[in-house]
């Protein structure tokens, strides 16, 4: 129970004891201020509910108060007595219904619902761009809301925004949520573990990773690498296709990274028992039932974090990888809060610039950025990079939509289905870095400013964009909104070419618009090398890439 | 009834400190418009004004219909003119009601004038501008009557009780400022339960920024002013419903209580 609650009905029990014996004193007493004793409780009921608002649970509460009032009008030991027992008597239905009606503070979730939903259709900055209904969007989501709403089902109202999230194909567009409820229904949406995750591998075959030791599959003989042919009795691509909930995958606006992460989600799936067959180190097929050994979420977040989270070091930090050859870590498109605050990145350009030439007198001649799992921050910090790393010439970034004061939003021309181009961003290169070889390390998790930096980039002669995965291509910027259950956030501000189309997302067809220059293969060398020898694959890739 | 209340009246343009205080705050709500105008540097708009500057002021402005009924209310009680008119064959009701009607019509017409000179000042000399349109505003200053309304009631209750206007002034004010504070540290989202946390609503423009590519061009703040019809109803009701409840509580004391 809410503490304020649980004062608020103690201390309505409290007055009310107080004037079933004040009530004898108060009606013989000259000074009529007694009587006043009798608002008290009102106004202390008010107070109450301006701090944590009103709640149909202590309803009975709310009556009791008023019923004391009616102390003050009548004055009569009786009806005083028997209103101030009436208050107790009801507090404490009150009490009870608190503590087992299940609606109890739940937060209203269709309310939410529409507050979130209403915000996001008025807002979106790329509606015709990815041709998203709206209306049966609507149609589709309200129903399950109120549904879950019925059944005061705080879990199932998480999973539904989360559904309605991934359904745009956007990757700002997320909600969040208390960390309890999401973590159960994290724990509800990725089903059952078994000891195992899946991938499926460039040449269409689904293998076994991220395999537990001590469990049913790994005594079977099922090792990272194995080929999974079916799943609860059905095979892995047809579960793929047909059975697995794709809203739930997340980082998914390009069709293409979908298909690298489905069969994760197909790990999850089944009962108790899971029958899984797979092709053994002889190359028979045999089958084993797997039974469940908890929740799924823990291994697949683990794996998704082994395969996605790059160098494990800090922002703009340096690693010599061989004599010629420096690894960059940018987690974030960040530096510090006084930077970013007034978009003035010089100091961090300048550390930059003095590590760089720094480098290059140790007789580094070529350069990895690693920016996998970048989750991206200000475009001044991309511009300040771009800067050094590119030769010096102008080059275009990309433009601002012009701003409409009157009508409160982007200019928009319905007629050719493009923003009204604002303001145009370019910068010079300042060539601190030269000619040598530049590799960009992307994947999925590479959101946002991370985009935009791969994307000015890729502009460069003697720069390559490699991963098992392309970038995230999210590139607009975001606004939220809160209500009571949680945060929902989306894009809202367009950043565009300079004809007025989107730059970065892609559009409906789910294309990847950062594109790779060079897809890494995921192989079976590949998961041998990431998922028995703990190795960073794609940066002995890139590696040898730049060596060739 | 009638006699009562041009008495009244009569008592209130003799008043001084009533238009002293009208004049004070009047003339404050002025000096922070001049400063935040020389703050903004090109001008000020009504609708940037009334958007993201009013709110402190509107608060400050509340001091009025404080003074107000506290003078209309209590200041009969220290002379005894509300003994007289009992002995002279008025009824109670009709001591409490045609002054509670004085402090009401008065308090909220003055506090009004005070909260809209600026924005009809700034209108003349810089024009409206584009934050809010004058619909909004003009709905939410209309809205805005009722909890100044139910403050006045409270204030009404309250000398009532304390029988002096002095000291409802300054009982009231600490009230106010406790329950501002209250508001202001305690509820979460300005409900509308206390009549300083309904205007606390309806003067907080809920708002946005946005921002564009190019960093030279300063943050966009949007406002979103369009109050939704559960808010303006729950305005109108709990103000009514409250305002009502005390006015009521006042007057049940008063026909009740000894004059001495």
């Amino acid at each position: 129970m809410l503490y304020s609650d649980l004062i608020l009905i103690l201390v309505t029990i409290g007055f009310s004891l107080g004037l079933y014996f004040l009530a004898g004193y108060a009606a013989k007493a000259l000074s009529s201020k007694w009587k006043l004793c009798y608002v008290v409780p009102f106004i202390v009921c008010i107070l109450f509910a301006e701090l944590s608002g009103t709640e149909i649970s202590l309803l009975g509460v709310y009556i009791g108060v008023a019923l004391l009032f009616v102390g003050f009008i009548k004055e009569d030991v009786r009806i005083r007595r028997m209103v101030s027992v009436g208050t107790i008597v009801l507090t404490f239905v009150s009490i009870l219904i608190c503590l087992f009606y299940p609606g109890y503070r739940m937060p209203n979730f269709v309310s939410d619902f529409k507050t979130g939903f209403t915000s996001m259709k008025e807002h979106y900055c790329m509606t015709e761009h990815k041709n998203i209904d709206w209306d049966a969007m609507y149609e589709e989501y309200l129903p399950k809301f109120k549904e879950a709403q019925k059944n005061h089902d705080e879990v199932e109202n998480y999973i539904l925004w989360i559904e309605l999230c991934n359904s745009m194909h956007d990757g700002h567009v997320a909600y969040s949520a208390d960390k309890k409820i999401a973590d159960k229904a994290i724990d509800k949406m990725y089903g059952n573990d078994y000891g195992l995750s899946l991938i499926t591998l460039s040449d269409g075959n689904t293998v076994a990773i991220n395999v537990q030791e001590n469990s049913e599959v790994y005594s079977a003989g099922i090792r990272n690498g194995t080929v999974i042919t079916s799943w609860d009795g059905k095979s892995v691509d047809e579960l793929k296709s047909n059975d697995i909930p794709i809203e739930w995958l997340p980082y998914n606006p390009v069709k293409e990274n979908d298909d690298f992460n489905s069969a994760m989600l197909v790990a999850g799936m089944g009962g108790d028992i899971v029958s899984i067959g797979f092709i053994d180190e002889n190359g028979k097929e045999k089958s084993v039932s797997a039974p469940k050994l908890g929740t799924y979420s823990k291994r697949l977040e683990d794996t998704v974090d082994i395969l996605y989270s790059g160098i494990k070091a800090s922002n703009l930090t340096w690693h010599d990888l061989n004599e010629n050859t420096a690894v960059l870590r940018l987690t974030q498109m960040m530096y510090d809060t006084d930077s970013s605050a007034n978009s003035n990145f010089s100091r961090m350009k300048e550390e930059l610039k003095a590590n760089i030439l720094e480098q290059k007198e140790k007789g580094i001649e070529n350069l990895i950025i690693d920016l996998r799992c970048n989750g991206g921050g200000d475009p001044g910090f991309i511009i300040a990079i771009a800067e050094l790393l590119s030769p010096e010439t102008e080059f275009s970034y990309a433009c601002s939509a012009l701003w409409d004061a009157n009508a409160k939003e982007f200019s928009y021309d319905s007629e050719s289905g493009t923003y009204v181009v604002g303001n145009k961003v370019t910068y010079t290169g300042e060539n601190v870095w030269g000619d040598g070889q530049i590799v960009i390390l992307v994947n999925m998790a590479t959101i946002s400013a991370g985009d935009h930096f791969t994307q000015l980039m890729s502009a460069l002669d003697n720069v390559t964009i490699m991963g098992f995965t392309s970038s995230n291509c999210s590139g607009q910027a975001i606004r939220g909104v809160s209500f009571e259950s949680g945060v929902l956030q989306f894009s809202s501000v367009p950043t565009v070419h300079e004809d007025g189309t989107i730059y970065i997302d892609p559009d409906a067809s789910r294309k990847a618009t950062v594109p790779l220059d060079i897809k890494i293969p995921f192989d079976e060398r590949a998961v041998k090398a990431i998922f028995d020898d703990g190795e960073d694959y794609e940066l002995q890739y890139a590696e040898e890439y730049l060596r060739k | 009834m009638k006699d009562l209340i041009k008495a009244q009246l009569y008592q209130l343009r003799k008043s001084r400190l009533i238009i002293i205080v009208f004049i004070a705050v009047l003339l404050l709500q002025f000096t922070n418009l001049i400063g935040e105008i020389s703050y903004s540097g090109n001008g000020l708009y009504a609708s940037t004004y009334i958007a993201g500057m009013s709110q402190d002021m509107i608060f400050f402005s509340l001091f009025f219909p404080i003074v107000f009924t506290g003078l209309v209310c209590g200041g009969d009680f220290l002379d005894r003119t509300a003994n007289y008119e009992l002995m002279s064959g008025h009824t109670r009701r009709q001591i409490y009601f045609c002054r509670a009607i004085i402090s009401l019509v008065g308090g909220a017409v003055g506090t009004l004038i005070i909260i809209t000179a600026p924005v009809v000042v700034l209108s003349v000399v810089y024009g409206w501008g584009t934050d809010i349109s004058v619909k909004e505003a003009v709905i939410r200053y209309a809205l805005m009557i009722l909890p100044i309304l139910r403050i006045i009631c409270e204030c009404v209750f309250f000398t009532y009780v304390v029988k002096n206007p002095y000291l409802t002034m300054a009982s009231s004010y600490i009230v106010y400022v406790l329950s501002l504070s209250y508001g202001e540290l305690f509820s979460k989202n300005a409900s509308v339960f206390l009549g300083i946390t309904t205007i606390m609503k309806l003067t907080k423009y809920e708002s946005w920024s946005t921002y564009t590519l190019d960093n030279t061009v300063d943050m966009i703040k949007v406002y979103e002013a369009t109050l939704s019809a559960g808010d303006i109803l729950s305005v109108i009701f709990a103000s009514v419903m409250i305002g009502g409840l005390f006015l009521f509580t006042g007057y049940r004391y008063f026909h009740e209580d000894d004059l001495n």
